[in-house]
């Protein structure tokens, strides 16, 4: 196999091109299925995702990538490394990763954020704002269900 | 790389706004109890999820694999009984010296019960915890509650009755008892795979088949020449799925007996050694079962508010006893709460492989 055809281009919703190793890409079963399919040449459109989050997709795989002689990585430091990486994401950006990876279907990295999610967000309000939820209690609804659950509020 | 100008950026960058029910179902599979009875409020959607049978399924699988200790103990002052629980101890000694494997866990406040005339007698089952309340010498009452929701069920009163919850049909069915003789006394209770059993009389347990429900009775093993059994002194086991009952008295000896298949018992005799059976003699021990390591677990009778709380485990294949801290029942500020407490010891309960249920009645 050719240098050339171990890579592969994908193409982020704004048009940004990010050439990656084809096992790098691969971990997403969308991509393989594409890939599979033949039906598109070695640039491959990702029409959900934008280039600011696949870049950090990207990231993700390049770390969690099994290449020839690069699977060294122990089980510890991967751990550390993926804890690291959805430190210091802001509620936006792991929402949109958490689309990117279902998208994507990367089962590994949609387990990461939605633990992240559900780590990170301790308020209902957050819920509303960051996962763009209506809240469509009526307030009477909304103060009988607190009511009934009142020790569940207290920290 | 490079950005074609020519590409429509009508989505603003945000391709959906809206997270797929899927996702939301993954996300709140990953939060604890406690959040999750708080995000009910977030939207109706959230509601039903978190209500519904499928998600409370789920929540138990994942529940299963972080198996708790459940304590009980009553405080007669307040007229309340407490339900605390705190994290199995696990067992990191694998291959190392035995010195090592004492270690704290901390304890969690789950729920108060503001009538004492329920008592815990049995372990939880799938997280629900059966309260009994004797009446009289032939019948008793019951409630069934959930310490992760802080709900409690009174249950009409009835006795060789069943009671299916979640049912259409809320009410007790009589259940046929084909063979046997009448018994008024039973003792432990276990479920497994599905069938509850329990001890009658001091030769024969009871096998409940929750699914067919069925009744029928299982002979304990024979006494032998040097060998007196009683099994109404045994503590009920699940033994890798199969029925065992541990017979521990005054801890000279640790013995279990395993249900082969029918009415033919293995049995396996563990040794203690002098030092760790007068320890167990003085602190007067009692056990309710097995933890998710398979070793049994001992714990004293009485809450002393003076020393921190320990239980203990006792391994039959290593012949190994270790000991397991647990704080924060009954610390200093639970204390300060509820005047008057730290005068008495209590009686404690204490049952292992609670796991939390989200359930709701």
């Amino acid at each position: 196999m050719s240098k050339s055809e171990k890579k592969i281009v994908l193409k982020s919703l704004d048009n940004e091109a990010f050439e990656v190793e084809k096992a790098v890409a691969l971990q997403s079963q969308t991509i393989w299925v594409m890939c599979e399919d033949k039906c598109v040449g070695n640039e491959i459109p990702l029409e959900n995702v934008t280039g600011q989050i696949l870049a950090k997709v990207i990231d993700y795989c390049k770390k969690h990538a099994v290449v020839d002689g690069d699977g060294d990585e122990s089980s510890e430091e991967l751990k550390n490394w993926d804890t690291e990486f959805t430190k210091n994401m802001d509620q936006s950006t792991l929402f949109n990763m958490i689309l990117a990876a279902n998208y994507l279907n990367i089962k590994s990295l949609l387990n990461l954020t939605c633990q992240a999610v559900a780590d990170k967000t301790k308020t209902i309000d957050e819920f509303h704002t960051f996962l763009n939820i209506e809240n469509n209690f009526t307030p009477e609804e909304e103060a009988q269900i607190c009511q009934e659950n009142l020790w569940a509020f207290d920290d | 790389m490079e950005a074609s100008p020519t590409r429509d950026l009508a989505h603003d960058g945000n391709p959906t706004r809206f997270i797929p029910f899927e996702l939301t179902f993954e996300i709140l599979s990953r939060l604890p109890a406690k959040p999750l009875i708080r995000f009910q409020s977030v939207s109706k959607l959230w509601f039903s999820i978190i209500r519904s049978k499928d998600f409370a399924d789920s929540f138990l699988i994942r529940s299963k694999t972080r198996p708790r200790l459940l304590f009980s103990f009553q405080h007669f002052d307040s007229r309340q009984r407490f339900i605390f629980s705190a994290p199995e101890h696990h067992n990191n000694n694998n291959d190392e010296e035995e010195e090592k494997s004492s270690s704290t866990v901390i304890a969690r406040h789950d729920m108060t019960i503001s009538d004492l005339v329920y008592d815990i007698n049995t372990r939880p089952v799938n997280g629900l915890v059966c309260c009994t309340r004797k009446l009289d010498s032939s019948s008793s009452s019951i409630a069934v509650c959930n310490p992760t929701t802080r709900q409690i069920l009174k249950l009409p009163d009835q006795e060789h009755f069943v009671f299916t919850l979640g049912s259409q049909q809320q009410e007790w069915r009589k259940v046929e008892i084909v063979q046997g003789d009448p018994y008024t006394s039973f003792k432990g209770g276990i479920c497994i795979n599905g069938a509850i059993y329990y001890v009658v009389l001091h030769k024969k347990i009871a096998r409940f088949d929750v699914r067919s429900e069925k009744m029928e009775f299982i002979k304990a093993p024979e006494d032998e020449e040097d060998l007196e059994i009683n099994a109404f002194c045994w503590t009920l086991i699940n033994h890798k799925g199969r029925l065992g009952g541990i017979n521990y008295r005054y801890f000279y000896h640790m013995r279990a007996w395993i249900q082969e298949e029918e009415e033919s018992w293995n049995n396996m005799t563990g040794v203690v050694t002098s030092e760790w059976g007068d320890l167990l003699r003085e602190i007067s021990l009692y056990s309710t079962g097995e933890i998710h390591t398979g070793e049994v677990l001992l714990v004293p009778y009485r809450l002393e508010s003076s020393k921190p709380f320990s239980v203990f485990y006792y391994d039959m294949i290593r012949e190994s006893f270790r000991s397991g801290q647990v704080l924060g029942i009954a610390d200093y500020e639970f204390r300060r709460r509820f005047h008057g407490f730290g005068k008495r010891n209590r009686g404690m309960r204490c049952f292992p492989g609670h796991i939390e249920n989200i359930m709701f009645f």
